[in-house]
């Protein structure tokens, strides 16, 4: 590919974090006064962890917002960045699939690391469902606010009320239609009516004011913001896959260097344990312990680590071995080098890349695995936003909106195919 | 030569027995191990301890543990499972009828399969660097990049909601006994048509790549070239004498899906809510009907290991250069 074509392209994707940006410029402000509040007054404890994941997400956002302006002048020629074009110049070099596969990486974990920023409402938010449910992308609700202080007990500081006020999705009444009747206002919501006294509303100058929310995506059945969970889905989803294969990669690496090194006796006994656990039937097994322990976030990291080692072990093992036998290994060992200076020091890096294929590989593995788990109920279990799950309650309402099933298979495709090409293009470029 | 390959056979019938002794020592241990005593679903504790004690003999759970394991052995591998709790049958006819369904419909695809891929992929090499050819291969691409279930509901949106051609669940119509028997025949054709089209399109689009790449690679060899000197007409070329060399790799691809065919179809009977295995054992965790749980990861854990062990022994004979590194 030619340079000037990769630098659109870049040009494209240091957009998106300006446009998101802007999109959530209001969360992003009041996550700015929290900080400020917390610096103000230096009580940590107090934070909670939402709080927290809303402040990590904004530092980071803020870091890629930097990077784009970066990109930006370096693209318009005010600065010139030498890192940058040797880094258009290797691409240029390289495949398409790589290019391909390494920017939507860098995308996943931008929404992932920015979910909380990114996502337009809380993902697990529902309110007045019967006429917020399943609807379809793009519609626009109409709500008013409850007055504050009607459900608030504790008398905050400003700043957190800012907060309260603009984000206590639960204060929202969304409606159809309006009427004002002297002091009291009906609230109609499709069939049926709702009357409240206008004092418990939020007003101006005596009439209720009206917000209205996007749904892009749509709903899903108990109105809950689709865009929203499919974020915070493949947040969970590359949580679970990036800590279990992190798991399978120092399970495996030990093993396989271990058995690559020492030879012998060590190195057919671990084989075989290899061998074993590569035919042992793992997702009946998994089935079963969930069927017993019930489940969570942290044995489904478990279980998928320890169901992924085996590969990298017998890749490690065997490019470890590869590589004892070249010359530079043997001049070490009769140099007198330890052992564990060598592989740290020269066999590590050696092998490094066909193992980081085989760990993105049996990430994409994982994700599939996870969701298929998810999609026949022994997963993740609901509310938490997962896309197993959410595909399962589209295919439940396939026949009235096929939009969520369609929309969250999709999410899943692209994922698991980014890391595919992510894989197949460093194989491409390790091979040159 | 063929010594090594039987020593290798060997070997793996002998890991193959020593995993299932594995898995059923494992779960019989953890059955005991994990909370909750299946004892008491038969037991109300107003009956007074003398009846326990005589529930207790009578179910042999006053032995120790290893005569209790033994006794388990015994039943299990004379094919007694116990009593379901909710289906209130033999756990063993309930799984007897459930894995026809599972076999039959894995079975069919993994030879529609073969049947499909082979062709496809002749079709592949001649118009090679065609748009016919990158197109399909990125689409396969694309379709191996889906689970088995999204290309499910992809099919029952399709074939079910938009155009009304097949039914998008159960195994047969409600009115499945009033008709004769070519009807039924049918009538079961016509809900096996989508469970049986998702498996078969997700293994090709898994077998198709390698297929297409083997047949790209053997003939660039320089075998090839001499033929095609002589004159050999191309068709002829590429069924004769491409082919039969691709064949080998394609086997141990083959080989692999084998393995993996009872979990993907597991995930299918789940989407088209077919009465096979994978659907019986995931219902039963639902409803905590245990010893239906455990005859159907025994009975799914045996088909593996079998399905893994044929693998191998396929790519032993056929590919003894394969080591077995990963294949993605």
């Amino acid at each position: 590919m030619e340079a000037r074509k990769i630098k659109s392209v870049f040009l494209i994707f240091s957009l998106i974090p300006i446009f998101l940006l802007i999109f959530s410029f209001e969360k992003y402000i009041i996550s700015l006064l929290l900080l400020y509040q917390i610096i103000s007054s230096l009580n940590l404890k107090e934070i909670s962890l939402i709080e927290l994941d809303h402040l990590v997400s904004m530092f980071l956002l803020t870091f890629f917002v930097l990077n784009s302006i970066v990109y930006l002048l370096f693209y318009f020629g005010f600065v010139k960045i030498k890192l940058m074009e040797r880094i258009i110049k290797k691409f240029s070099s390289s495949s398409k699939e790589f290019l391909s596969g390494f920017l939507m990486i860098i995308l996943i974990l931008f929404i992932t690391l920015n979910a909380p920023l990114i996502s337009p409402i809380d993902p697990n938010f529902s309110k007045d469902v019967s006429i917020t449910k399943l609807l379809p992308p793009l519609s626009v609700m109409n709500y008013i606010q409850l007055k504050l202080n009607k459900y608030s007990t504790i008398e905050k500081n400003l700043i957190q009320n800012k907060l309260l006020e603009n984000f206590d999705e639960e204060r929202r009444i969304y409606f159809t239609d309006l009427e004002i009747k002297d002091s009291s206002l009906i609230i109609h919501k499709e069939r049926t009516k709702e009357i409240l006294n206008i004092k418990e509303i939020e007003t101006l100058n005596d009439k209720p004011v009206i917000k209205s929310q996007i749904f892009i995506l749509g709903t899903d059945e108990f109105g809950r913001d689709l865009l929203s969970r499919l974020i915070y889905s493949i947040r969970l989803s590359v949580f679970i896959a990036v800590f279990s294969v992190l798991i399978s990669f120092l399970l495996g690496s030990t093993i396989g260097y271990i058995a690559g090194i020492f030879g012998g006796l060590v190195d057919s006994l671990l084989m075989r344990l290899v061998d074993f656990f590569l035919s042992f039937p793992i997702l009946f097994f998994v089935i079963f312990l969930i069927a017993f322990v019930g489940n969570s976030i942290l044995l489904l990291v478990i279980v998928f680590g320890f169901s992924g080692w085996m590969y990298v072990a017998r890749l490690a093992r065997n490019e470890t071995i590869a590589c004892m036998k070249k010359e530079f290994i043997q001049t070490l060992v009769l140099m007198g080098q330890t052992k564990f200076k060598i592989i740290i020091k020269h066999i590590l890096p050696n092998t490094f890349s066909p193992i980081l294929i085989t760990l993105i590989f049996l990430m994409s593995n994982v994700i599939i695995a996870e969701s298929a788990l998810s999609f026949i109920g022994l997963g993740i279990q609901p509310p938490t936003p997962t896309l197993g799950g959410i595909i399962k309650s589209g295919y439940d309402y396939l026949s009235i909106n096929g939009w969520i099933a369609f929309s969250a298979s999709l999410t899943l495709v692209i994922i698991v195919m980014t890391f595919n090409l992510f894989a197949e293009g460093i194989r491409k470029i390790s091979r040159n | 030569m063929i010594q090594e390959q039987t020593m290798v056979i060997l070997k793996r019938l002998l890991v193959s027995f020593l995993m299932i002794v594995i898995l059923v020592v494992a779960i019989f241990f953890m059955m005991h191990l994990l909370p909750g005593d299946p004892f008491q679903q038969y037991y109300s504790p107003e009956l007074g301890n003398r009846i326990a004690e005589q529930v207790k003999t009578k179910f042999g759970l006053d032995k120790p543990v290893s005569i209790q394991f033994i006794y388990w052995l015994k039943n299990i591998f004379s094919g007694d499972f116990g009593f379901s709790l909710v289906y209130k049958k033999p756990v063993s006819e309930l799984i007897s009828s459930s894995i026809t369904v599972t076999l039959s419909i894995s079975l069919t695809a993994f030879i529609l399969q073969i049947i499909l891929t082979i062709p496809l992929g002749l079709f592949l090499l001649k118009h090679n660097g065609k748009k016919v050819d990158l197109l399909i291969d990125k689409l396969a691409l694309v379709i191996y990049s889906a689970p088995s279930f999204v290309v499910a509901i992809i099919l029952i949106y399709a074939g079910s909601i938009l155009t009304r051609l097949f039914p998008s669940s159960q195994l047969y119509s409600y009115n499945f006994y009033e008709i004769n028997s070519i009807e039924r025949l049918f009538d079961l054709l016509h809900h096996l048509t989508l469970p049986v089209l998702t498996l078969t399109i997700t293994s090709i689009s898994f077998s198709i790549r390698y297929l297409r790449q083997s047949l790209i690679e053997i003939s660039n060899q320089e075998f090839v070239t001499t033929l095609r000197s002589t004159g050999i007409p191309e068709n002829i070329l590429r069924r004769k004498h491409i082919l039969p060399n691709a064949l080998i790799s394609y086997i141990t691809i083959l080989g692999l899906e084998i393995g993996s065919l009872l979990s993907k179809t597991l995930i299918t009977e789940m989407v088209f809510s077919l009465p096979g295995i994978g659907r019986l054992m995931v219902g039963s965790i639902f409803t905590r009907d245990y010893p239906v749980i455990i005859a159907c990861v025994m009975i799914s854990g045996f088909m593996v290991i079998l399905g893994n062990l044929i693998a191998d022994i396929l790519i032993a004979r056929f590919n003894p250069k394969f080591s077995f590194e990963v294949i993605t």
